[in-house]
Formats: structure tokens, C-alpha cells, sequence
């Protein structure tokens, strides 16, 4: 599949932008598995689309995207759980290397994570300080939508966690 | 909000601090659901493939040594009905083959991308369970009577057989439309659900 080599600049944006990957991955896959699988498919769609990236937005902005687009797409074809015995000799799995976070910000992430899926996609830009017009442009929303739409979840995060 | 802003911070700088520097594999995951589904198409292209060959070598084998201008016009019947099995799936399977250019659009423009290429693939296997396997069927049928009698004319001159040729198409089409069904319910039912439910989260 990987006939091309990836070229040494996106390896080089994807090692400086990893984060996003990291937090997207926390935010969508549920146990080890499911991160290292998510991850893989992000770095292969991010390898994938890089041809077409023009630098009409920050690479970062970019990488969020089709971070985003996969995480909202990607489903396992089975639920079969196979070979976790070697799963420590294969490498890092990523977000696993994560400091703990404190209980308050545990509780955000448990939070965010209950959300509907395309909600979280949502708060998490918006946390990340994409305005508006951005998210709508990245989300295929129109921009009063997204608006109404963080009213809403702001309001549902602010719930949980008052509930604790 | 405020506190939630502070939090989210956090949790950057967490991540952040907490990334190991790894050489980055580009390479699919084994598990991806679109991918398997365009990996079966591809196998079901294959299958189309070597029965398009199959049935044109034969017919024209036929139209060059065969004795029957009947078994000819069932063989060109199977011939196109495998060409027009190929003109449904071919399209879609190289519409979905280039789905990275979805990846970095929109999250609706990629879910509607999924959904839509998903039901449409789906919706064309159905389609050709139905409508072709039974007429395949009844054409099977026929070839092995004029084989072994000789014409066709066996089956018209004779209600029962052709009640049971018609029979036979019908039992099979149906068998062949209710497994198609199913078992694309089984295999991508929930995914499809999964991706509807995605896009109504966006209305």
C-alpha cells in the first residue's frame, strides 16, 4: 500500500503536530487497541491526503481535519479482540505515555467523551480556539448552527461536571 | 467556562509532555471497516471479471464451432448480463478506491461520502441479486434441457416444465435478494447505522 515513501517534511509536521493526534485519539478510541488502530489509519490518511494539502490553512489546522474526518469514520470491522499478548513488544500505543491528568480535568475528558460523536469533534475545536467560521468551515455547518450547537454543549459539559 | 478552558489546557499540556518521539508507519490498520468493503467489492470484481471472460470465451467458442444458435443466445444473454453486472459495481468501487480526497474535506462532506457510497454499493448488490440471479437461473435452466434435448422448443411445447423454469427463477431470486439483504445487514448494517447516526447529529 505504502509504495510511496512518505516525504520527509510530512514526517517531519506530523512529529511536530502529534499531539492533535494524541488528543483526538483520547477524545474517540476506547482502549489500546482501538488508539494504536486509530492512530495508524490517521497517519495513513494524513499520508494519503498530503498531496492535496495547499497551504491554504496552518498544516496543523489541516492534520486536525482529516484527524477528525477519520476518527468520525473509522469503525472496526470486527469486535474480535486477538493477539493483546504481544501488544507491549509492538510499541508505544499511543496516548498511553500521557501523564495522569488531575481529577478535575479527568472529569472533562470523561465528559467530552460522552458526547455524540460529531459533538465532541465541535467542543474540541472550539477549546482548541478555532472560532466559529472556522469550525463551521471545517464541519459543513453553517456558522449560527455551530453557534447554537456550542451553546448546547457548553451547557451539557458545564452540567456533568457540576454533577461531578 | 472559564474552568473548562483552564482544564482543556491542561489536558494539552499533558499530552504534550507526554509524547514519545516515534518514527511515524503510514500504513492502513487491519481492522478498517470502508476498507474491507471496498476489498470485497474489488474480490467481487474479480469474480465479475472471470465470468465475463468465462461466458464470452464460451460464446465465442459457440458462434465459431457450436451446432445450437440457441445455446448462442443464452451464452450472449449470461455475456451481457455479466457486462451490465460490471457497468453496476465498477463505477462505485473507483469512486471509493479515492476516498482520501473526502478525508480532508468537510465532516459532513466525508459522512455523506460514506454513507452514500456504502448504501449505493449495497443497494446495487441487492438490485443484482435480484434481478439477475434469477434470470440466471432460468437460463441455466434452459441450457442444460437444450443440451440435452436439443431445442428449446422441449420447454415451450411442455406448461409444466416452463411453470417450473419459472418457478425455479423465482425461488432462486428470491433466496438469492434475502441472503444479499442479510448479509449486508450483518456485515455493514451497523456501520451504516453508525454514519446516519453521525449525520442526523449534524441537522
Amino acid at each position: 500500500m505504502t509504495n510511496d515513501p512518505a516525504p520527509s517534511e510530512l514526517l517531519q509536521l506530523v512529529q511536530q503536530h502529534a499531539g492533535i493526534l494524541h488528543k483526538i485519539i483520547r477524545l474517540y478510541a476506547d482502549d489500546a487497541e482501538d488508539r494504536r488502530d486509530l492512530y495508524q489509519e490517521m497517519l495513513y490518511e494524513t499520508w494519503r491526503a498530503y498531496p492535496g494539502f495547499r497551504g491554504a490553512s496552518a498544516f496543523s489546522t489541516w492534520l486536525y481535519r482529516v484527524a477528525l474526518n477519520t476518527a468520525l469514520t473509522f469503525r472496526k470491522k470486527t469486535l474480535r479482540k486477538v493477539n493483546l499478548v504481544g501488544l507491549d513488544a509492538a510499541g508505544q500505543v499511543p496516548g498511553e505515555g500521557i501523564p495522569a491528568l488531575s481529577p478535575a480535568a479527568e472529569l472533562l475528558y470523561r465528559a467530552i467523551r460522552q458526547l455524540p460523536e460529531t459533538d465532541r469533534a465541535i467542543i474540541s475545536l472550539h477549546l482548541d480556539s478555532y472560532d466559529n467560521e472556522e469550525i463551521a468551515a471545517i464541519s459543513g455547518m453553517t456558522k449560527n448552527h455551530v453557534a447554537v450547537k456550542l451553546h448546547r454543549i457548553k451547557t451539557e459539559l458545564e452540567n456533568r461536571l457540576k454533577r461531578g | 467556562m472559564e474552568d473548562i478552558e483552564k482544564l482543556w489546557r491542561e489536558i494539552n499540556m499533558q499530552t504534550e509532555a507526554g509524547e514519545q518521539p516515534a518514527e511515524p508507519v503510514f500504513m492502513p490498520s487491519a481492522q478498517n471497516m470502508f476498507a474491507e468493503m471496498v476489498r470485497k467489492v474489488r474480490h467481487k470484481l474479480w469474480f465479475i471479471y472471470a465470468f465475463t471472460a468465462a461466458f464470452g470465451g464460451w460464446l465465442l467458442w459457440n458462434m465459431l464451432f457450436g451446432q445450437s444458435r440457441e445455446t448462442t443466445y443464452l451464452l450472449l444473454a449470461m455475456f451481457l448480463f455479466s457486462l451490465v453486472n460490471l457497468r453496476l459495481v465498477l463505477p462505485y468501487y473507483l469512486r471509493m478506491k479515492k476516498k482520501s480526497v473526502s478525508m480532508s474535506g468537510t465532516f459532513r462532506e466525508t459522512l455523506q461520502f460514506y454513507h452514500q457510497q456504502l448504501t449505493t454499493i449495497i443497494r446495487q448488490e441487492n438490485r443484482m441479486a435480484t434481478f439477475f440471479t434469477p434470470f440466471s437461473a432460468m437460463i441455466g435452466f434452459a441450457y442444460a434441457i437444450i443440451d440435452d434435448k436439443g431445442s428449446i422448443q422441449f420447454i415451450l411445447d411442455r406448461n409444466w416444465l416452463l411453470l417450473t423454469m419459472v418457478i425455479t427463477g423465482i425461488v432462486v431470486g428470491a433466496l438469492g435478494a434475502w441472503m444479499a439483504v442479510w448479509m449486508n445487514r450483518v456485515a455493514f448494517g451497523k456501520y451504516l447505522d453508525y454514519l446516519k447516526e453521525n449525520l442526523r447529529q449534524m441537522e
